[in-house]
């Protein structure tokens, strides 16, 4: 079959660009590897997607909903429990080989939104050690125990990582009837948001442990117990803080990593800091016709803004092949990064979305965008955080002249 | 033997007393050590040609923890009686079964975990070795040249993928290199073909050694395969041609009756056998005792492998591992052992593995400092490696006697108990020799006992090997999903591992359905993400194929439970 368009995955991201690809005229095809769409938010049973676009607190399966019944009434070409086994380009187009319940099916495609999203960091990505009991769980793999399953990980439970999953899954395992003895967190302050910090933690008299990781887990069959150490201001476990804390199951939210394998055998260069790839203003990657979106393309902090990458993936696959003209845009200053990393001066730069963390805690910070040294925006800070991703409108239509394009963060 | 010398050493270099007695098989010590490393060097000291250490020494202050057991007590196995009972599902016990059915025999393998392959066998680096670094007149030389020699038949019968590519050995120096001549020499004496020295085109071959190697070993017999596939593929096709693996069992006494073991006392019940070959690995030395049997002692080894990701930048296009150098000549007078880096059979890459001596036969736990040292190691070879493609690490404990060389004989003493102790690297190697030896050793026995050992006229050598969709075509493929469309549904995105594939798995002759237990028959949860995305479909698709709850589901043994109840009912 062809399309215009194939959307790979079926989550937040590639709801949102399938669907707008499909009212922007294009013919789609949307490949979710699961049996159902909606991505990882079909586990989020918790409540709070949504605030920035619909203003309202949704959870998981009812922010899906909304744009599966959108696509419902799209001329998507959806196809479930389909895996994508290889994409390779022809000569004007993509061909893509995907396998279903009926068969090896192809596509042919002359572009591609990769909307393939991340995957946990593990145990042996942090390196702890020990034994190889059961009871050693991802955030991600205990929350579908619990709320796709119905089963408990665990019955008395350590977290490591406070970002907003580890701190979710804290209280969730609490309401369930588990015991949180408590949430460890490497660095010297939480990661997740300060009103899961309330509602997930004190509502319910979980500690919170700062500057403080597992080192080492113990236990035959099940885990027993693990081993907490300090940590230094370099993340370091101290020798000699050593401590044993009785659980039989570690939760670890400790990061997740964009899923690219897809994109690395179309050959799409991948940036260090975001490891999603490096994108121009419209998602399109550095090889032509190829986009990223969501968390494939750099890990975000709301589902919001994982669905806007994708709406302005879906928008621009719609329009004309044209030459690109890109200019990378440098950073200055601590940012751990900006996304996009690049200009293409030959489209529509005027409202360009820009998104950035940075890369330590700082507060009085001042984020200029440069232009030829000229300044084309500017926005201050009282306090930013690096779990917590800003977002930020550029008009790069005010420069007199796109040449050397800089971000800066700097004190104020 | 006169051992006063060697105790005054002892006594000089350690200020150990030890005291020692002889018998016609074995050297008997004891004393009290505070040193692992120490006692374990004592007893090598002790090494005499024609006998065996059997290492009492104490080390003060340590309590060896209890073996594990499994959980299970019932009486499956009560008042059965067998001809052969095998003690051990690792390389060696599973391949010395499937070599027993091909006779009609009564065979019954009994092993404490909940799968074939959990010791050792599962956690090395799957080298199956050339043999260029063994001593003459050996064990181990005889049964890793014959064992490598029949590889690739061995694993074609049994279905598994076996690659021989050949390993470089790197030379830094040209006073090594000039020196390598005398292995050359010696490989070739032991008749392993092909090995060669090869100059400075090795930086063309290999281009991660560019910088500094002057030339390398080349021994072209090497080659990789997946040690517990092969040792499941050995149980499996046993198991096919009427033997019996019965798993969480684990042997906790025998009778020995006029020099013979009438009876074997298990967590499953009592049974009896004609005969018993033990394959029991790190506890080797401890099944000979239930006998009354002990003259050789196993002194634990601890050994760490790193696995990285298959896609790693820095990794080398060939097996490679580090000659002597001039430096460590000095030290340790240049010994090769010590791994390399190797592109596994599943295409990871792996590093190490090193070396460690432990008085605790089932740690298996990994450190942090050997981790550290295996890719400090291996990265002298390959500095390119990258720390952050490791995406996994695991350890195995080897199972060497003091002569570190196997021990595959009947004892002189138990008239029908055969140990198969002390293998070790190139144990896996030497598997497919030295199980022929063992079941010929079994038969014998048997016949001049004046019991009719007859062949298994239905032996069947070939096993079916798995479906792999991944490596179809697409033409062969889309049929197989015609005819299954279990086969078209991906369960384990990172290896592309569909539900037709576990559910096979789960079908396999030993009966294992455990989430590990599919891992290690079809990779899935072993590639990226570690398990994260597929390891609770895997749990519900086991308990469906099981017919209950997901918390029946075991990671492994019996009792690592993958949940431990139903959301709302546990109580904490």
């Amino acid at each position: 079959m062809k399309y215009d368009v194939a959307v790979i995955g079926g989550g937040p991201a590639g709801l949102a660009a399938a669907i707008k690809a499909s009212e922007g005229g294009a013919s789609v095809l949307l490949i979710e590897r699961e049996a159902r769409l909606g991505g990882i938010l079909k586990q989020c049973i918790h409540d709070g997607f949504g605030v920035v676009r619909f203003g309202e607190k949704l959870s998981g399966p009812e922010y899906a909903y909304r744009f599966i019944e959108r696509l419902k009434a799209a001329n998507v070409q959806v196809s479930l429990f389909s895996f994508v086994t290889s994409a390779v380009k022809l000569s004007d187009t993509y061909k893509i080989t995907y396998v279903c319940k009926d068969g090896v099916k192809y596509a042919e495609c002359s572009k591609i939104i990769l909307a393939t999203g991340c995957r946990e960091r593990t145990r042996n990505g942090i390196s702890i050690h020990g034994d190889r009991c059961a009871g050693v769980y991802t955030a991600g793999a205990a929350q579908n125990l619990v709320n796709i399953l119905g089963v408990m990980p665990g019955k008395r439970i350590v977290i490591l990582g406070s970002g907003d999953i580890g701190l979710i899954m804290a209280r969730r395992l609490t309401l369930e009837g588990a015991k949180v003895v408590g949430v460890y967190e490497a660095k010297s302050t939480p990661s997740g948001l300060t009103r899961n910090i309330h509602q997930c933690l004190h509502d319910f008299d979980i500690p919170l442990y700062l500057s403080k990781t597992v080192t080492r887990v113990f236990g035959q069959s099940r885990l027993e117990k693990v081993e907490i150490s300090d940590v230094d201001e370099r993340m370091r476990s101290i020798a000699g803080t050593e401590q044993l804390v009785d659980c039989d199951c570690l939760v670890l939210a400790v990061g997740l990593i964009p899923e690219n394998e897809l994109a690395r055998t179309l050959n799409v260069p991948l940036n260090k800091a975001t490891k999603g790839a490096t994108v121009d203003q419209n998602c399109q990657t550095l090889v032509d016709g190829i986009y990223a979106c969501g968390n494939a393309l750099h890990v975000n902090d709301l589902v919001d803004y994982v669905s806007e990458s994708g709406e302005i993936a879906g928008a621009h696959v719609t329009l004309q092949k044209t030459e690109r003209n890109l200019l990378p845009i440098t950073t200055e200053g601590k940012l751990l990064y900006v996304v996009p990393q690049m200009l293409d001066t030959n489209s529509d730069f005027g409202n360009v979305v820009m998104y950035f963390r940075a890369s330590e805690e700082l507060t009085n910070q001042r984020l200029t965008v440069t232009a030829c040294g000229e300044t084309i925006f500017s926005k201050t800070y009282a306090k930013l955080l690096p779990p917590e991703m800003e977002r930020i409108t550029v008009d790069f239509g005010k420069a007199r002249a796109l040449g050397e394009l800089t971000v800066r963060l700097e004190d104020k | 033997m006169n051992f006063d010398k060697i105790v005054k050493r002892v006594k000089k270099q350690f200020g150990v007393d030890v005291r020692v007695r002889e018998d016609e098989r074995s050297v008997f010590l004891s004393g009290e050590c505070d040193n692992w490393e120490h006692l374990v060097a004592i007893g090598k000291m002790f090494v005499t040609e024609g006998k065996h250490v059997v290492n009492d020494i104490r080390l003060e202050g340590y309590a060896e923890p209890p073996e594990r057991l499994p959980q299970i007590r019932d009486n499956a196995l009560d008042g059965t009686q067998w001809d052969v009972v095998v003690i051990g599902g690792g390389i060696s016990g599973c391949s010395v079964l499937r070599e027993l059915s091909r006779y009609r025999l009564k065979t019954l393998l009994v092993e404490k975990h909940s799968d074939v392959a959990r010791g050792a066998s599962g956690a090395n680096d799957g080298m199956v070795h050339a043999g260029i670094d063994l001593k003459h007149d050996c064990l181990k030389l005889k049964y890793g040249v014959a064992g490598n020699a029949i590889y690739g038949d061995v694993c074609k019968e049994l279905g598994v993928d076996f690659r021989r590519t050949g390993q470089y050995v790197i030379f830094d120096s040209r006073i090594i290199r000039f020196f390598a001549k005398g292995t050359v020499k010696r490989a070739t004496k032991h008749g392993i073909a092909g090995v060669k020295i090869i100059g400075k085109e090795i930086r063309q071959i290999e281009p991660r050694v560019k910088d500094f190697a002057v030339g390398a070993l080349y021994a072209p017999s090497s080659g990789y395969v997946s040690p517990y596939q092969l040792t499941i593929a050995y149980a499996e096709n046993a198991v096919q041609n009427g033997a019996t693996v019965s798993l969480d069992t684990a042997v906790s006494g025998m009778v020995v009756e006029n020099g013979k073991v009438v009876k074997i006392q298990t967590n499953r019940g009592t049974v009896s056998a004609r005969c018993v070959v033990n394959c029991a690995g790190v506890f080797a030395d401890r099944v000979a005792e239930m006998a009354g049997d002990r003259y050789f002692s196993i002194h634990p080894r601890r050994g760490t492998d790193l696995l990285l990701d298959p896609n790693a930048e820095g990794a080398p296009s060939e097996t490679i591992s580090m000659g002597p150098t001039l430096k460590s000549l000095h030290s340790n007078g240049g010994s090769t052992k010590g791994g390399g880096v190797i592109r596994t059979i599943d295409g990871n890459y792996l590093l190490g593995p090193d070396a460690v001596e432990t008085p605790d036969r089932e740690d298996t736990s990994t450190t942090k400092e050997s981790c550290d040292n295996v890719f400090a190691k291996q990265s002298t070879v390959c500095p390119s490696l990258k720390r952050s493609d490791v995406i996994a690490y695991f350890t195995g404990v080897r199972a060497p006697t003091y002569e570190e060389d196997f021990l595959i004989e009947r004892s002189s003493k138990v008239i029908n108990l055969i140990h198969v102790a002390g293998i070790q690297s190139p144990g896996l190697t030497a598997a497919p020799a030295f199980c022929k030896d063992v079941a010929a050793t079994v038969t014998d026995y048997l016949k001049s006992e004046g019991y009719d050992v007859q062949a298994n006229e239905h032996f069947n050598p070939t096993r079916q090997r798995p479906v792999r969709a991944k490596t179809l075509s697409d033409e062969q493929r889309d049929a197989l999903i015609k005819q299954d469309p279990d086969f078209g549904k991906i369960i384990c995105r990172c290896e592309e591992i569909s539900l037709g594939e576990i559910k096979q798995a789960l079908h396999n002759p030993l009966g294992v359905m455990t989430v590990d237990g599919v891992k290690r028959r079809v990779r899935a949860g072993m590639g990226r993400c570690q398990g994260g995305f597929c390891m609770p479909l895997v749990t519900k698709i086991i308990a469906d194929e099981l017919h209950a709850e997901p918390t029946a589901v075991n990671k492994d043994d019996v009792g690592s439970n993958i949940a431990v109840g139903k959301i709302k009912e546990v109580q904490s």
